[in-house]
């Protein structure tokens, strides 16, 4: 068992990509997060549609933009740690075109791949947030008319 | 572990799945999602042959492999760096060399990998088996040993390749070369039985019947050629019975297993659709296409590499839609584009200036990817339709198109063919040689000898390019005696001349289109294989259906008066279906709406229909097999060794036989 293990250890190449997926997991588990805090938001924009109380509309509100902010920090966290095994890859020993070379440039281009996916949905969040805004401010000022 | 283990994770048959899914999901879930262990770290080495990353790549995508956790694809074959930490997953075919390779990266005391699963893509002869559990250091680290039963490569939702393109010449051409014969029949019985494998699926099997008992003439072996795969495809697809669990004991589809006599018109006639004026007309590479884009810089046109495939919505809608109603979708959508752009444009100007940022927001949006690949795959597709109606007018292909469906339908002969050759000598010799093989197709007795060579001496044509007539017409080999026959029957009870005909006009056709007229063969016999009604002198089963079968195929598959037509999907519902997407990926089938309404469908189907055409099927053949889904209310499969554009097709009749000279003396005798 140890001397397998002093084996493995030996390979040096190996060894960082070992740290590397497990930087990758951790991100992953963070995707996880972002996920749910987006689906959240989804149905608390679906449950907006269907309230006509100003208390609720107003609880809303404040929990949506709770959860928006929460969104942004995870993925800015998501961009810059992406970004780390970014100037990882270039700065580690393997050989180009080498296994560990590739994996790690696979792997990297599918996290970025789901970042992308993911700033779009947070993109239309943001609209939506907007639009509400805007719509609350025009009936104010119908209000202020009719008196 | 267990051999043979292709169980499916959702029930089998529950769920009605396109065919092309079915393989899609079998690769991504079935293997690569399965290959877990408790300890398992997450990310996993791919290994395959040259045969299997081309069953990988025809079904699935760079990104979706990534998805299932797969960081690095290797080639079996090539010098692999050892990741001892990490597991494997080797999908190979099961051949010795193979093998071999497999236990040299994971036996003694430093293997390349963790732990191996090893999926093969075709039933394992079982001293290999053996061989691999005679290898003590090897046992332990083995995750999965199993067969995956999956080596055909899908081209289309309905439609697959042997990929054998050497197939004509080796079962049709050499025959004296046994092996090859037998190498190259056999290799096509797995790949077949294996789609059965994946799908779940016990055939009825079908196939033309050779007409000629003397087996030692040449004819005599080519007739035979459909009747020997059919019976090694049943003897494959008998044995899953014993070997897959949830397998089907009792016939749940049809099959026809054919070859290219049976028609050998469709392979050089011009076909009108989108689809194949792309392939016949443009110099694509499989379904690749070379597009140029002007820079963006301004600088020299960049070059583009598109893929015409399903992922493409326009594609998919347009593919089977004749050229000028292509056209005129197009230009419709392009049109309607660009005004909903411009109300968006109104949209934002009509804003007050105090709402800046809700005006930035939507500009963003409409500069987002989404935005923009609209815009790319319009412009893409008025610009081909664009090349390809330029190219019609300017070989003057309307007037050849005309001419050909002519003969096909008996409404044109020698007079109009030597007309023809007289008027319009620029044309290019391939289509001239196309025109020709036509009409010695619906003439045979009149391409003969002397006449035959006057013909191609008027149409300035090669002794070469007579090899590929002659060679068709030994392909055709006793369609020819029938015909012959045939014309003397009619010769004794009337005098009047007989119209000769190579198709009769469906009046049940709207034809909107000119030069839509024509019909593959493939379409009669489908509709016969669904009434039960093929000609017994032609066509023989090797599992005959009970009586009580019959009558529930019948039942089932009723044609209905009126064929369901599926209305273009408009621009605004597929974003909006996108939009409220969670999440967008790269995989078109997923998230294309299209697909979904298309999965729905299946949902009302009845058995399956599989055709096997060997030695190469055509793209109006392909189109025929998607009309005949709705129609049908029965997905009907096309199978083949390889997809042919006329060009390709004539070049492997030219070097079919080498001894053409010879031969051709023979049809003087």
């Amino acid at each position: 068992g140890d001397v397998e293990l002093g084996e493995y250890a030996r390979n040096s190449g190996d060894l960082g990509l070992d740290s590397f997926f497990k930087k990758v997991q951790e991100l992953d588990k963070q995707y996880a997060k972002l996920d749910k805090l987006l689906k959240k938001l989804q149905d608390a924009h679906e449950e907006s549609k269907a309230v006509t109380k100003a208390p609720s509309m107003k609880a809303i509100k404040q929990r949506m933009e709770k959860d928006v902010d929460e969104v942004k920090k995870t993925a800015h966290y998501l961009k810059t740690k992406i970004e780390e095994l970014d100037k990882e890859n270039l700065a580690n020993g393997c050989g180009k075109g080498s296994g560990a070379d590739r994996s790690r440039t696979a792997t990297t281009i599918s996290l970025k791949k789901k970042l992308k996916d993911t700033e779009f949905q947070i993109l239309r969040e943001a609209i939506h947030q907007e639009y509400r805004e805007v719509v609350e401010r025009r009936v104010f000022t119908a209000c202020l008319l009719d008196n | 572990m267990s051999l043979s283990d292709s169980e499916t994770p959702y029930g089998g048959g529950t769920e009605y799945k396109p065919f092309r899914h079915i393989s899609r999901d079998r690769l991504l879930i079935e293997m690569l999602r399965s290959a877990k262990s408790p300890d398992s770290k997450a990310w996993k080495v791919l290994i395959m042959d040259k045969v299997t990353v081309k069953v990988m790549s025809h079904s699935c995508k760079m990104a979706d492999i990534t998805d299932q956790e797969i960081s690095l694809v290797e080639d079996l074959f090539r010098r692999r760096q050892p990741l001892p930490s990490l597991d494997a997953v080797y999908f190979m075919q099961p051949s010795k060399e193979n093998v071999v390779m497999f236990l040299s990266d994971m036996s003694g005391r430093e293997p390349l990998y963790k732990k191996a699963y090893v999926f093969f893509s075709s039933p394992i002869p079982k001293e290999l088996v053996n061989h691999i559990k005679c290898d003590t250091s090897v046992l332990p680290r083995i995750g999965a040993l199993r067969e995956m039963n999956l080596e055909y490569f899908p081209i289309d939702s309905q439609g697959f390749i042997t990929d054998q393109e050497t197939a004509m010449e080796e079962l049709y051409g050499n025959i004296e070369n046994t092996r090859r014969f037998n190498t190259c029949l056999n290799n096509m019985a797995i790949r077949i039985a294996t789609v059965f494998a994946s799908l779940k699926e016990l055939p009825c099997v079908w196939y033309r019947a050779a007409k000629d008992s003397d087996e030692s003439t040449a004819t005599a072996v080519r007739e035979l050629v459909p009747t020997k795969l059919a019976n090694a495809v049943w003897d494959m697809v008998s044995k899953y019975k014993s070997t897959i669990p949830g397998f089907p004991q009792n016939e749940t589809c049809d099959m026809l297993i054919v070859d290219r006599s049976v028609d050998q018109i469709a392979p050089v006639i011009h076909e009108w659709t989108y689809d194949a004026m792309c392939h016949d007309l443009l110099t694509m590479d499989g379904d690749k296409y070379m597009h140029e884009v002007p820079s963006k810089v301004g600088g020299q046109p960049e070059i583009k590499e598109v893929i015409l495939q399903d992922h493409d919505s326009v594609w998919l809608e347009l593919r089977h839609t004749h050229i000028a109603d292509a056209s005129e979708r197009l230009h419709e959508k392009f049109t309607n584009f660009v005004s909903k752009n411009k109300a968006a444009q109104i949209q934002q100007s009509g804003r007050d200036g105090s709402e800046l940022s809700t005006r930035d927001l939507q500009k963003m949006v409409q500069a987002l990817p989404q935005y923009t690949e609209q815009v790319e795959k319009i412009s893409l597709h008025v610009e081909i339709a664009g090349k390809i109606n330029k190219i019609i007018r300017e070989t003057d292909l309307r007037e050849l198109g005309q001419l050909e469906q002519d003969l096909v339908f008996g409404d044109a002969g020698a007079k109009e063919v030597i007309n023809f050759l007289r008027t319009k000598q620029n044309t290019t010799p391939e289509y001239k040689l196309r025109l020709l093989m036509i009409y010695a197709s619906v003439y045979p007795e009149k391409f003969e000898g002397d006449k035959a060579s006057k013909l191609m001496q008027l149409a300035k044509l090669s002794p070469d390019d007579m090899k590929v007539i002659s060679n068709m017409q030994q392909l055709a080999g006793s369609s020819n005696k029938k015909s012959s026959a045939a014309g003397g029957f009619s010769l004794k009870f009337s005098n009047q001349k007989t119209k000769q005909a190579a198709r009769k006009d469906r009046t049940e056709e709207e034809e909107t289109w000119q030069l839509f007229r024509f019909y593959p063969m493939l379409e009669e016999l489908i509709e016969n294989l669904s009434k039960g009604e093929l000609a017994k002198n032609e066509y023989s089963c090797i599992n005959e259906p009970n009586p009580s079968n019959a009558r529930g195929s019948v039942r089932i598959s009723k044609q209905t008066q009126t064929p369901p037509t599926t209305a273009p999907h408009s621009m605004r519902s597929r974003r909006t279906a996108n939009w409220g997407r969670a999440r967008t990926s790269d995989d078109g089938y997923s998230s294309d709406s299209t697909l979904k309404n298309v999965t729905t469908d299946f949902k009302r189907m009845g058995k399956r229909i599989f055709v096997f055409i060997i030695g190469g099927a055509t793209r109006s053949e392909l189109r025929v097999c998607h009309k005949l889904t709705p129609k049908l209310k029965r997905e009907v499969i096309l199978g083949t060794t390889s997809m042919d554009d006329p060009p390709q097709y004539l070049t492997k009749l030219k070097l079919l036989f080498d001894n053409n000279v010879s031969q051709l003396n023979g049809l003087g005798i």
